[in-house]
């Protein structure tokens, strides 16, 4: 075994690739949960969802939207720049989805503040003397927004290492799964907003 | 597998994905505007799934994916239509 000097570097990327979408159906599954008990929870209470739905800014719902949907095209552009050998292109795209990615989480937090700031909060005194439905409506928009946005946070520090590491050169035009994985990622998180948008901002 | 050969997405696909995507969100958006009753909810559903295909398609690069990962992927949707699904029309009969 002495004799076998030459150090061949392991890699899988196909098997990279499958260990991330693997992680993403456990995420699918994950929300999916949480979409269920809102579909219950919706067919019990109808008109207090309808209610409660009613109360949430529409604009900043479609807005975030659609910034979310230009981060998820940007950051897949950013593979095809690194496969064609543009890395200062890949590294403009990622950072143009990391703004985006920040206005969403302010656009939330204003969206946030002006909730509390009525007591829409779960275990807030106004919320407890709505009905049922309303106060189940409200702890699941928070709850599964606030998911939602640790998932972005999560997504802007692992793309921020992306996008460090295709300036150092450790990402390259034959060597890009971690780019790759990166955006599936995002991708996720836009994927996952498309589906909590319409449930929370359009049921009313 | 596939790793030796991998495919080049053009810019102006990416970009005509991202306009379709927007013209569905506005779709999603007018609908919920009309007075369609019963239909707003399975409209507003077929719209999110289209924007979620597209998605998955392109942004997430299905479309040129092995063939593992699209059986894979489809399975875990059908696995989430038949729970929920299959949740609904139970309380459908019972409550």
């Amino acid at each position: 075994m002495e004799n076998a000097t030459t150090h061949v570097e392991h890699r899988d990327d196909y098997g990279a690739k499958l260990g991330m979408w693997i992680f993403i159906f456990t995420e699918m599954l994950l929300f999916g949960g949480l979409f269920l008990v809102y579909a219950v929870f919706r067919r019990l209470h109808p008109a207090e969802f309808h209610l409660a739905a009613s109360q949430l800014d529409a604009f900043i719902g479609v807005l975030n939207t659609v910034l979310l949907l230009i981060s998820s095209m940007t950051v897949a552009m950013s593979l095809t720049a690194v496969q064609k050998n543009n890395p200062k292109l890949a590294i403009r795209l990622i950072l143009i989805t990391l703004i985006l990615a920040i206005v969403f989480i302010f656009n939330k937090y204003h969206e946030w503040g002006t909730e509390i700031h009525d007591g829409l909060y779960p275990g807030s005194e106004f919320l407890q003397t709505q009905s049922h439905g309303v106060i189940l409506f409200f702890g699941l928009y928070f709850f599964m927004t606030g998911l939602h946005v640790f998932h972005m946070l999560i997504g802007i520090v692992l793309l921020s290492v992306v996008a460090i590491r295709i300036k150092k050169g450790h990402i390259t035009a034959d060597k890009y799964v971690l780019l790759e994985n990166g955006s599936l990622y995002w991708c996720l998180v836009d994927l996952i907003w498309i589906f909590l948008y319409p449930l929370l901002y359009l049921v009313s | 597998m596939n790793t030796d050969k991998p495919h080049i997405t053009e810019y102006k696909v990416y970009a005509y994905v991202l306009i379709a995507l927007l013209v569905l969100t506005s779709i999603s958006v007018w609908i919920t505007h009309l007075t369609l009753k019963a239909w707003t909810v399975g409209v507003a559903l077929v719209v999110t799934c289209v924007m979620a295909f597209l998605v998955l398609v392109y942004f997430m690069h299905l479309k040129f994916d092995s063939m593992l990962i699209k059986i894979l992927v489809t399975l875990i949707f059908l696995l989430l239509t038949i729970v929920i699904g299959i949740t609904l029309i139970d309380y459908k009969f019972t409550y």
